[in-house]
């Protein structure tokens, strides 16, 4: 097993990686070598469309591996409230509202990556996530 | 140029193990451009999000306190550190091209960073790339498998002009005129590359044989004896009419970027387009290929 020093998280564009933020600054940093990491993600993703977070684990000799994973729960609920880029704000105004089953549903998207199998917990944490973006559960 | 490409936000905190995902999650779906979690022995996790320099962050502030807050009323054993923010630019991650040493691309092609120092045998050309924001240090496979490929096509036909597209640092146009190709033309979508292969092509005294252009295919003119695409499979395949166009006849097509996995579909459409095969090179999981035109045979 090699040694992991980190892990990367980032959102990028299926097929449209470049060495620009966000992958240069957060696996620059890390000393992985980024025009690799570009090239490897375009080719496996090239045929996918969309934004997607992909998940870079880091090792001690600055290799690198990665997987991709479902949308954030926050990205999730902005687009089931229909909310736009950058309209987040404080839990004091509600800027937007999803239904019961609308967080639900993203409960059950995310259970695999949430290491989990507790729908509630699940339902109870995506509920947290909508309140502290000012989204109402209604 | 515009320095906000080169100015990045970071905000940071310390988290304990079971939160770093949900709160790198989190601000991931704030618009954050990437996240990351960084392992601090003994210490839990830095989370670390990147933000435009435009964007305002004090809603994102707020929005994070409150979550936080959230994160340690219903998750046992949670802890957080202070939220720091500061402004980076890239000079701070570029640590990677520190690791960058001279490589041999090809029989006659040695490439070198600026800090590294390299005395060409006879008949070598020494290539002085800065590794930059823009693809192409000559550390990727696919970078070397073009220029070896382009060393045989020139040295065994004759190319007067030669189209680099998506040609990033430049490495492959200024290896083509470096190589014996009178001219070449290198095309980028991303400003940034433009700008950096301009620096690549001075750095390396062949302004006078390389120009560049930035924007898209359709917009370039004229007709080349050699078109080299180092992209990826689906970009090629989107522009092969207009590489069918772009090249001359008899002219020859290097494509790369491709992965072995992709070798037949890549093949197939651009045999569809009128592209005839002629060999391919392999190194690792990669492919570079090379295709002729006949315009009589069509």
């Amino acid at each position: 097993m090699k040694k992991v020093i980190g892990e990367v998280k980032l959102l990028v564009p299926a097929g449209k990686a470049t060495p620009s933020p966000p992958v240069g600054p957060a696996l620059g940093q890390k000393g992985v070598n980024i025009m690799e990491f570009c090239k490897a993600f375009n080719a496996q993703t090239s045929k996918m469309d969309g934004i997607f977070p992909v998940i870079v684990t880091v090792y001690a000799d600055r290799s690198f591996s990665f997987i991709i994973k479902t949308p954030p729960v926050s990205y999730l609920l902005k687009k089931a409230s229909g909310l736009d880029k950058g309209s987040v704000t404080a839990s004091r105004v509600k800027v937007g509202k999803v239904t019961r089953s609308q967080v639900r549903e993203i409960a059950n998207i995310k259970l695999p990556d949430l290491n989990s199998d507790d729908i509630e917990a699940a339902v109870k944490i995506v509920e947290g996530t909508a309140r502290s973006m000012g989204i109402e559960v209604v | 140029m515009d320095h906000t490409l080169f100015k990045i936000r970071k905000l940071s905190l310390r988290v304990s193990e079971e939160a770093k995902s949900l709160v790198s999650d989190y601000l991931l779906g704030l618009d954050a451009m990437g996240v990351a979690e960084d392992v601090i022995e003994g210490e839990g996790f830095d989370v670390s999000a990147y933000f435009s320099i435009e964007m305002d962050l004090n809603p994102i502030m707020v929005s994070l306190k409150d979550y936080l807050l959230f994160l340690e009323n219903n998750l046992l054993g949670f802890r957080a550190g202070n939220i720091t923010i500061e402004e980076i630019d890239r000079t701070n991650w570029e640590v990677w091209k520190n690791e960058l040493k001279t490589v041999r691309a090809s029989g006659r092609i040695v490439i070198r960073p600026p800090w590294e120092e390299y005395l060409p045998k006879e008949g070598e050309h020494v290539i002085e790339i800065n590794p930059s924001m823009a693809f192409g240090t000559g550390h990727h496979e696919t970078t070397r498998l073009c220029i070896q490929a382009m060393e045989e096509i020139i040295e065994n036909s004759k190319v007067k002009n030669v189209l680099d597209v998506g040609c990033g640092s430049g490495i492959l146009a200024i290896s083509a005129v470096k190589l014996g190709a009178y001219e070449a033309i290198g095309l980028d979508i991303d400003p940034v590359a433009v700008e950096e292969a301009k620096k690549n092509i001075a750095r390396n005294s062949v302004s006078h044989k390389v120009k560049l252009l930035c924007g898209y295919l359709e917009g370039v003119k004229g007709k080349y004896d050699l078109i080299v695409a180092n992209i990826f499979a689906e970009a090629i395949l989107l522009m092969k009419k207009e590489l069918y166009t772009r090249l001359k006849d008899k002219g020859v097509l290097l494509v790369s970027g491709i992965p072995v996995s992709r070798r037949d579909e890549l093949i197939s459409g651009l045999e569809r387009a009128g592209f005839i095969f002629t060999r391919e090179l392999k190194e690792g999981e990669w492919i570079a290929v090379v295709f002729c035109i006949d315009k009589n045979s069509n």
